[in-house]
């Protein structure tokens, strides 16, 4: 009898284990894949030196820090012609080149290989120069003071955002090509008369069509949901496009906005939209997941180039 | 001491059903026997019945399986949904397109690959609630032939498999039907003379009730109700009929008609952060209160539905000859769509009545709406004329030719809207507000055409041969495109009981299904040919042996090599780039191939009947031409690469009494976890950004998380113990079937599928295993 019990209860027991068993569950990954994959980030700019960055990559959710790659040997190629002058930093995990400065046309192969990883190779040309953009008209709104009480004075809150500048501006794009941009409206502003550091608002909106991306879903970083400054010609492609765009300035003193059109390779176009979308999707489950674009062989990150025009806007 | 008692009469009850089972299998044969003599005697005058197929040793076919309306009604399944295509997931060469799914994967192909034929018209949405059951009732059905190699000439426009499917005639004299009680769902069929001798009528009529029964036993057997949001609400109904008239002995006319109707709904996932607190930033500045709450929802409704029938009208010439002629309507609706709101509210308000801090008098508001819907919409109009030519007993040619037109919708929206409020929180405010909208997709249509002989030859005792060939013209506007497809399948008979056997066959095809490379959910859209995307291109070669051990025992292996050219996967960017362009700016053409070796043990006759299947295979794609290329150019696993698949199924009758018997099945199920592409690397990415300080271009650093190359991730494999136990009572004036069933009786913990969740702050990987122990029950009267 007391035999039958005991079984009665095993069986119980079992099928409430089973029964109340957790549906959902932790997967492993395999980090052998993982382990041996490299990063780099390595951008070509017109005009400036060409600059690497290396890095490990590792499984989501570890708790290890990123893995650091300090004995990569890295070769760099330009038209054909191997770049020889490489500086390191300290931690032998970026470089550049000081004799070597980039431009238009250039096309740069990079091979970077270091011991326990994958060997690494990527191409890309430096693109031309974008059409210059005009500045239209600027207004500013918002003028309110944002001072704080500091002891017995008011002084000017270096960490608002009170005023709004409007900038109306005509962008042009090269006919017969396809091209890809990137729109950077910086507002920037000195701490004091004294000290030259800078505080700097990178976030700026539109309400163009221009910027419209209905795949980044949601506010990132202060950036406004369904905009994206990176964008191709096609809805002005071989025109001029007017458009309107809006910073919130920095307050101090030498305020400024100073305004970047950079004409980007397309692999680097491709990247910066699948950073933008992963940022604005990484806690959906239900949204797709994105693998960011890499134009890296055997690896993962991008070498991306691009070209630029720049203005700078004083505001009083 | 009573426990002890009842065992003892359990156990007598049980030595009495052993000594009884011998005399009620008699009894039972002799019923049958009975009924079935009634039913030859009915229709042996005017009816030419197709018996089982069978593709064993004696026909010339290769990579064919006749699958019997007994091994489907006794397989063991999930929810107790007696279910042909989860039958067929258990034979070689087939994998399940997904943990508990009806959805099949046939030798490496994609999933809209597969033919599945109801009467001659092709079913395009083939599944009910996301893939539990498919749209096939297996009370309806006549017969049942699997093809996944060497198609007979006679079947096109798919390149993996063909599922040939009859509906069953309605019995001439007497009414006949069944009534079934399930958990899932419950069906009603019935059958009978409408003119007696001439016209008769099959109907099956199934509706579930998901919400009922099921959704509140998952959602207490998962402790994570998380996992149960996109099953919150789904349910399916469907309609068959078929009505027959025969005219002659000569003519029979008939007409089918179905419609079913699947509906999803996931509940919305809710998210919450809010605050609100004092805050003092230093002695040097003033108190303010910070205020922030931001609340997002999102939930996602599928809809599906197929209408389709047709009009069939047979003659026979003479006893050689008989003609076919066939019109069939088939129509199905898709509509896929995720809602998404968020709204953020960011509010700073000074603390005290001193106007100068007025940096602190702030608000922001935020709204924001998302929608995407995709829509698949397909109407396909067919009309084709088949003979059956039997000249000998060495010969029988099939010959024929058809004409379809199909209109496909595959359409896009995605639409945004946005409201902004900004200002002070105690004073002036103002508000932006936009909206946008992407529409994408067009109608498109085509046409094709079909022709097709093939001989089913016996030139010797020893060798037998099936062959044939197809020609397939499809024209869409401004363009055709050909494609003539030799098929043949042979078999060398060296002794008695073993049979050599090898096939060939090249099929096209020219609607394809685009799915989204989703683990976690995942939308279709069908897609046609265009002026710029030619059809699949498929060639299959297969070779095996077919050995007979006993009669009603046979061991098959086969192995096979496929290719396939022009086949479609979603382009690189595509979910990430390019709202406003249509598919087919979306999509890359590329090409794949795919082997394996199968292996089938099976047993047919006599009281226990079974079968053990093993498959091994491997499936490529390779994406390298011009702006289309996918991972480098490399080749690499396609999503339906599954390594290993392993099936057992085993069932024994037991008679009880004169009137009773127990069909007790076991099956056992091994598969390789599904392949995807999901977010499994964090990194730290370095973005190009213009440094005012010095006018340089620097790197501005961000982390984030990445999905690795393409198909990278391997779901855990799948296993899972099933059994069945089917308790049969004969009534005087019918017969009751009481089911149960234990889908995974060891509870293993097998994935569907698979998200990014946060666990500790950090995100993981994260699997939804929906089918632990899962008990059923159901129960039938026919009558």
């Amino acid at each position: 009898m007391k035999k039958m019990n005991k079984i009665y209860a095993i069986l119980l027991l079992l099928l409430a284990v089973v029964t109340m068993s957790s549906c959902e569950k932790i997967l492993n990954i395999d980090e052998s894949e993982i382990a041996e994959t490299m990063q780099i980030n390595a951008y070509a700019v017109s005009g400036e030196n060409f600059k690497l960055s290396l890095s490990g990559v590792k499984r989501i959710g570890s708790s290890m820090f990123i893995p650091t790659i300090d004995n990569a040997v890295v070769e760099i190629e330009v038209n054909g012609v191997e770049v020889k002058d490489i500086n390191w930093n300290t931690d032998k995990t970026e470089c550049s080149t000081p004799t070597y400065v980039c431009k238009e046309g250039d096309k740069i192969h990079v091979k970077v290989s270091a011991p326990n990883y994958k060997t690494v190779r990527a191409t890309t040309i430096v693109p031309a120069s974008p059409l210059d953009f005009e500045v239209l008209d600027t207004a500013k709104v918002y003028c309110v003071a944002p001072l704080v009480n500091q002891g017995s004075a008011l002084v000017i809150d270096e960490y608002a955002l009170d005023s709004v500048l409007t900038i109306k501006m005509k962008l042009y794009d090269k006919p017969n090509e396809k091209n890809y941009y990137r729109l950077v409206v910086k507002s920037v502003a000195n701490k004091s008369q004294t000290i030259m550091t800078q505080m700097i608002n990178e976030v700026f909106g539109s309400e163009d069509d221009l910027f419209a991306d209905p795949y980044i879903v949601k506010s990132v970083n202060g950036w406004q949901p369904f905009f994206s400054n990176v964008f191709d010609d096609e809805l002005f492609d071989g025109k001029d496009c007017t458009i309107i765009v809006s910073s919130q300035l920095r307050n101090g003193y030498n305020k400024r906005v100073v305004i970047e059109y950079q004409l980007l390779s397309e692999d680097l176009y491709h990247y910066l939209k699948s950073v933008q979308v992963q940022k604005a999707t990484a806690t959906d489950i239900y949204a797709d997941p994105i693998i960011i674009y890499s134009n890296v062989i055997d690896g993962v990150g991008i070498l991306g180039a691009y070209n630029f025009a720049r203005q700078t806007i004083i505001v009083k | 001491m009573r426990r002890k008692e009842i065992l003892k009469k359990v156990v007598l009850i049980a030595i009495i059903a052993i000594m009884t089972m011998q005399c009620v299998s008699a009894q039972q044969k002799k019923r049958e026997v009975k009924d079935t003599a009634e039913q030859v005697l009915q229709l042996e005058d005017v009816v030419v019945n197709r018996t089982k197929n069978n593709f064993g040793v004696k026909s010339s076919q290769i990579s064919a399986i006749s699958i019997s309306k007994d091994q489907i009604f006794r397989q063991p399944v999930l929810l107790g949904e007696v279910d042909l295509m989860k039958t067929i997931q258990r034979m070689p060469g087939v994998h399940a397109s997904g943990e508990g799914q009806s959805g099949i994967i046939v030798r490496g192909g994609d999933y809209d690959q597969n033919l599945l034929r109801l009467d001659g018209v092709t079913i395009y949405g083939t599944e009910h609630l996301k893939g539990y059951t498919s749209v096939i009732n297996p009370d309806v059905i006549g017969t049942t032939d699997f093809y996944r190699g060497a198609f007979p000439a006679r079947f096109g426009s798919r390149v993996s498999s063909v599922v040939d499917v009859t509906m069953e005639e309605g019995n001439l004299k007497k009414y006949h039907g069944s009534l079934t009680v399930g958990l899932l769902a419950s069906k009603l069929n019935l059958s009978g003379p409408i003119w007696k001798g001439r016209t008769s009528f099959n109907l099956g009529v199934r509706a579930s009730y998901y919400g009922v029964v099921i959704k509140p036993l998952f959602t207490k057997v998962n402790n994570q109700p998380e996992a149960m949001r996109p099953f919150a609400s789904m349910d399916y109904y469907d309609v068959n009929a078929k009505i027959t008239h025969y005219f002659s002995k000569k003519d029979k006319l008939s007409f089918l008609a179905y419609f079913g109707n699947d509906n999803n709904t996931s509940a919305p996932t809710i998210s919450k952060v809010s605050r609100n607190k004092l805050v003092k930033p230093s002695v040097y500045l003033t108190w303010y209160f910070d205020m922030y709450n931001r609340e997002s929802s999102s939930k996602i409704t599928n809809t599906w539905n197929n209408l389709f029938g047709n009009l069939a009208w047979e003659h026979k010439f003479s006893k050689t000859l008989m003609l076919n002629l066939r019109g069939t309507y088939s129509r199905y609706r898709y509509k896929y769509l995720t809602e998404t709101q968020e709204t953020e509210n960011a509010n700073t308000a000074p603390y005290g009545q001193d106007g100068s801090y007025i940096v602190y008098d702030k608000t922001t508001k935020t709204e924001t709406y998302t929608q995407s819907e995709y829509h698949s919409n397909i109407d396909e109009l067919a009309a084709n004329v088949n003979f059956d030519f039997t000249p000998n007993k060495w010969n029988d040619i099939k010959f024929g030719v058809g004409f379809s037109k199909y209109d496909l919708e595959p359409t896009t929206r995605m639409w945004y809207a946005m409201t902004m409020t900004q200002g002070r929180f105690t004073g002036e405010k103002t508000t932006k507000s936009y909206e946008n909208e992407f529409f994408t997709g067009e109608k498109s249509s085509f046409n094709q055409i079909s022709a097709f002989v093939e001989d089913d030859l016996s030139i010797a005792k020893w060798l037998k041969v099936n062959a044939g060939v197809r020609l397939m013209l499809y024209s869409v506007s401004g363009k055709s495109r050909n494609s003539i497809e030799p098929r043949v399948s042979l078999s060398i008979i060296p002794m008695k009981k073993i049979a050599l056997k090898f096939g060939y066959a090249r099929t096209s095809q020219a609607l394809h299904l685009l799915t989204s490379n989703n683990l976690s959910t995942s939308r279709s859209l069908w897609v046609p040919i265009t002026k710029s995307f030619d059809p699949i291109k498929s060639d299959i070669y297969s070779v095996g042996v077919n050995y007979e051990i006993s009669n009603g025992l046979e061991l098959s292996a086969e192995g096979y090599y496929k290719t396939l050219n022009n086949v479609l996967e979603y382009g690189e960017t595509s979910n990430y780039e390019g709202a406003n362009k249509d598919w087919t700016e979306k999509i890359y053409l590329g090409k794949g191939r795919a082997f394996g070796v199968e292996l089938l043990l099976q047993k047919t006759l006599g009281k226990t009947t079974g079968w053990f299947s093993y498959t091994w295979s491997k499936s490529l794609r390779t994406f390298d031409r011009d702006g289309m290329v996918l991972n480098h150019g490399e080749e690499f696993y396609s999503s339906n690469d599954h390594r290993n698949n392993l099936g057992f199924v085993l069932t024994h009758t037991f008679d009880i009494s004169a009137r009773e018997a127990l069909d007790l099945s076991v099956s056992w199920h091994y598969q390789t976890g599904r392949r995807g592409t999901l977010t499994i690397m964090h990194s730290e990415q370095k973005i190009p950004d213009y440094e005012t300080a010095d006018n340089s271009n620097l790197m501005s650093v961000i982390e984030l998380q990445t999905a690795g190359r393409l198909n990278q991730y391997v779901l855990p494999a799948t296993h899972h113990l099933d059994v069945n136990l089917i308790y049969k009572v004969l009534h005087p004036k019918g017969e009751s079937h009481l089911a149960f069933g234990i889908y995974n009786l060891y509870s293993n913990k097998n994935i569907a599928s698979a998200f990014i969740g946060i666990q500790n702050n950090e995100y993981v990987l994260k699997g939804i295993s929906l089918f632990p122990f899962m008990p059923s029950i159901s129960y039938t009267y026919k009558f």
